[in-house]
């Protein structure tokens, strides 16, 4: 890792992640050994295409793997100096979580604000009209319009840019230490990603909370990463900091990504780039 | 004009226009959408058209639109000189022949229950029947190098290939019968980066071979700066901006498609890197 | 090779699903391949002629009559084993009808929609609306007993769920991408309905036509009970225990015997239908 002050704090550090997953032949690793940092107030993209381990990483990480599925080992698994046990049935306290489909993460049947005050009451144990007041807050801060109309609709009234706003809302409701964000813009239109982008960046600056931004999206992470590690079946094949997206990187995998990304900028005379790995068939 | 001059119009679609109707009564009334709302636009022999859009912008509608799968409530496509939203069901065969498509969903595009090798070989035994059964499979087998997949063995599944593979395996199929016109909707949306630009080399390079025209359907405008002659930049049903790739995306006039290059992700890292790089 | 495990939505595949009936299905399966041999080989295997009177009047079982004899004197195994004849003749003739034809109306239901889809749904609802059985003796009334029209009797009342079966499955593989992908290829009607939708809407049908032949059985036994089916003298399940109820103190197991026949093969075809479901149909597309 490059310089980190002495007394620089970390939100989220993991030592030698390993998932295993318990298939009918047996059990099959499917992350090896991954080390993250995550400082306070930065944001760690996390890297890869399908099939790299990223989202499970991110999963394993939020304690949502379930342990009949899937075994998690860890040398440490730490959220803001606070200890977890890695495959603890219960969710990483600090932590929070937001994933791609806003309209499937909000439960239709609730409104907005039903769902806040649910979050809201668990987590601080507030009723009623502190409830209501602290929900119009979060509504406020993730940007949200006509907060006080908003809490009494239901998530298919909102568009989907608004539905990601009121998840995000929801998370940081809980007030984490680290979010974790398993592509949260990638269904969205890419004018409402770039805001919500633009959100995360200053949430992240209002809270101090880290961030890790899982993405397949290079470009996507180097508009708001501090630092990125590249995932490629179930390892870190690099890791550095931005320095990596502009020009600094190693590894022929994230080479080949750098280059296999067309840019609005210029058109490229051939965008594949050929690398010593043939496509699996299953 | 000859058959191949360039210039040649090929599609040429005026005035579409399509509406879905209001529906229902009282609290729950849906309001009537006009998803394309007046466009036109022509594309020539040899060209690549893209039309990009956010979601609601209608460029799906369009893309049905021309190949027939829905109707239009008003306006005409002309492909190859002749109206085709006049035809009837069997005249729309023998245009299908020249119109092709590859879908964004490399996993549902494909039947699961069919073979690979039936799969390419579909549209030559709907548009050539009467074809010997040697012949076609020479020709599957051909088709099947030229996409990249020479060693798959034809027996196979959709579901035993990755989603890079099986879209290839859709593109066999969209060119098998050397069609003139290939819309692709959204056709690398689906892929991941490195299999997205393996792709887009090989349409590009069967483009040149096969002598092809795409009409190329996508909200990516890097793929558009990759992809396209030029470009129609839809917002809400109507046409914003249109003209050459390079001149629309360095010199939009629009602000909505300003907006739309500047939300682009990744150009701030980019920025820096060829800053590096003239150094 | 690595192998990397896709822990995203699971796709149903063909090919990839094994073929694992489970303990029940294979007792199910094989109890009902039992059954069907011995329908075929009833004449062979039956003792005594079925409607000859041969011994005692209710003899409880013993020597030269397994299952005993009833009041007319005849040899209760050998009815049994003739019944097993007409049930599940009756069973497969209503299964395979109501299967081809509901498949048929099914399918161009679904797939042309407009009137054809309104006309086979009013007659479909007209059908359902009264409760199997009940339509089933209305049927039979109008008609006359007889094996013939117990068939057609029954094919009537379950053409309209295997219609139904077929109808939702078609319409929602109609939606799908490699269908339309089929229309823009160019695809006839024909060989959009036989080959790329028919082959997906199999699945679930077959899987309810296992518990219509499971249905048919009871009610063919049901309907002879009530003297409605296959006349006497003609040995067939619910004949047996029509003829044996009124005896039900003095000689229960003339009751008893044919009870446990017709329970047992309805409950080997829901064993064998459940676990073709698992198999087949995982997702319970078909209810029931």
């Amino acid at each position: 890792m490059t310089n980190i002050a002495a007394d620089a704090k970390f939100a989220l550090q993991v030592r030698n992640l390993r998932v295993s997953y318990r298939s009918d032949n047996g059990p099959v690793e499917i992350v090896h050994g991954i080390d993250l940092d995550v400082l306070e107030g930065k944001t760690l993209g996390l890297v890869g295409e399908s099939g790299s381990g990223k989202s499970i990483t991110g999963k394993a990480v939020m304690g949502l793997l379930g342990r009949r599925m899937f075994d998690i080992t860890a040398d440490k698994l730490e959220v803001a100096g606070t200890e977890t046990t890695p495959n603890s049935p219960k969710l990483t306290p600090g932590a929070a979580m937001i994933f791609q489909n806003p309209f499937t993460s909000l439960n239709p049947s609730f409104t907005v604000g039903d769902f806040l005050t649910d979050v809201i009451r668990h987590r601080h144990g507030l009723k009623g009209a502190a409830a209501k007041k602290r929900a119009l807050e979060l509504l406020d801060a993730v940007r949200i319009p006509d907060a006080a109309r908003k809490l009494r609709s239901y998530p298919h009234q909102m568009s989907g840019g608004q539905q990601q706003r009121v998840v995000i809302a929801v998370a940081l409701a809980l007030e984490p230490r680290v979010l974790i964000a398993d592509e949260p813009t990638t269904a969205l239109d890419v004018t409402v990603q770039a805001k919500i982008i633009e959100l995360l960046n200053e949430l992240q600056k209002e809270h101090g909370m880290g961030m890790v931004f899982v993405s397949h999206d290079l470009s996507l992470v180097s508009d708001i990463a501090d630092s990125v590690a590249v995932m490629y079946r179930g390892k870190i094949v690099e890791r550095g900091d931005w320095g990596l997206m502009t020009g600094a990187a190693q590894h022929p995998y994230t080479k080949m990504l750098l280059a296999s990304s067309p840019s609005v900028r210029v058109r490229s005379q051939r965008l594949s780039v050929s690398w010593d790995f043939e496509e699996e068939l299953v | 004009m000859s058959e191949n001059a360039p210039n040649r119009v090929l599609l040429r679609a005026q005035d579409l226009v399509k509406v879905y109707p209001a529906r229902g009564i009282g609290r729950t009334r849906t309001r009537e959408v006009r998803a394309v709302d007046g466009v036109s636009f022509d594309l020539k022999v040899g060209e690549t058209l893209a039309i990009v859009g956010e979601s609601g912008s209608g460029k799906s509608t369009v893309a049905n639109a021309v190949l027939r799968l829905h109707d239009v409530t008003s306006g005409s496509i002309e492909f190859d000189g002749k109206d085709i939203t006049k035809l009837s069901r069997g005249q729309m065969h023998a245009i299908r022949r020249d119109l092709q498509v590859v879908f964004q969903d490399p996993y549902e595009s494909l039947d699961p229950r069919m073979r690979l090798g039936d799969i390419v070989a579909e549209p030559l035994r709907i548009h050539s029947p009467d074809m010997k059964r040697s012949e076609r499979q020479e020709i599957v087998r051909e088709m099947m190098s030229l996409v990249g997949l020479g060693s798959m063995p034809l027996d196979r599944y959709p579901h035993q290939l990755s989603g890079g593979q099986r879209q290839r395996v859709g593109i066999a199929r969209a060119l098998i019968i050397e069609p003139k016109l290939v819309v692709c909707d959204e056709a690398v949306s689906a892929l991941d980066v490195s299999v997205q630009a393996q792709v887009l080399d090989l349409l590009s390079d069967l483009k040149e071979r096969l002598g092809l025209s795409y009409l190329f359907i996508t909200h990516d405008l890097a793929v558009v700066r990759q992809v396209a002659d030029r470009v129609l930049v839809l917002y809400h049903g109507q046409v914003v901006e249109e003209g050459m790739t390079d001149e629309v995306l360095d010199h939009p006039r629009e602000e909505y498609t300003r907006n739309l290059i500047a939300a682009v992700p990744g150009q701030r890292a980019e920025r820096e890197r060829m800053k590096k790089e003239t150094v | 090779m690595a192998t990397t495990v896709e822990i995203t939505v699971a796709r149903q595949t063909p090919k990839t699903r094994r073929f694992s009936l489970g303990l029940g299905g294979w007792i199910g399966a094989g109890i009902l391949v039992l059954f069907f041999v011995v329908a075929i080989l009833a004449p062979i295997m039956a003792p005594y002629d079925p409607v000859k009177q041969i011994g005692d009047s209710l003899a409880a079982p013993g020597a030269g009559h397994i299952m005993g004899t009833d009041l007319y004197n005849r040899d209760v195994f050998s009815r049994v084993l003739y019944g097993a004849q007409v049930s599940m003749s009756v069973g497969l003739i209503v299964t395979l009808v109501a299967f081809v034809v509901g498949v048929v109306l099914g399918l161009a239901s679904a797939y042309f929609g407009s009137w054809v889809d309104v006309i086979i749904g009013r007659v479909t609802d007209a059908l359902m609306a009264v409760p199997g059985i009940l339509l089933a003796i209305a049927i039979l009334a109008v008609l006359g007993g007889g094996l013939s029209n117990v068939v057609i009797a029954l094919s009537l009342v379950y053409l309209p769920e295997m219609i139904r079966v077929v109808r939702g499955q078609a319409l929602s593989v109609k939606e799908r991408l490699y269908v339309t992908s089929a229309v823009a290829l160019g695809s006839g009607h024909g060989r959009l309905i036989l080959r790329h939708i028919a082959p997906h809407v199999l699945g679930p049908t077959i899987v309810q036509a296992t518990f219509v032949f499971a249905h048919a059985l009871l009610y063919e036994s049901a309907l002879s009970f009530l003297g409605l089916g296959i006349q006497p003298p003609q040995a067939t399940w619910g004949n047996l225990v029509a003829d044996g109820l009124p005896y039900l103190s003095s000689a229960p197991l003339q009751v008893v015997f044919p009870c446990i026949v017709v329970s047992l093969a309805v409950l080997s075809v829901n064993l064998f239908g459940d676990a073709l479901r698992d198999v087949i149909d995982p997702e319970g597309n078909v209810s029931r």
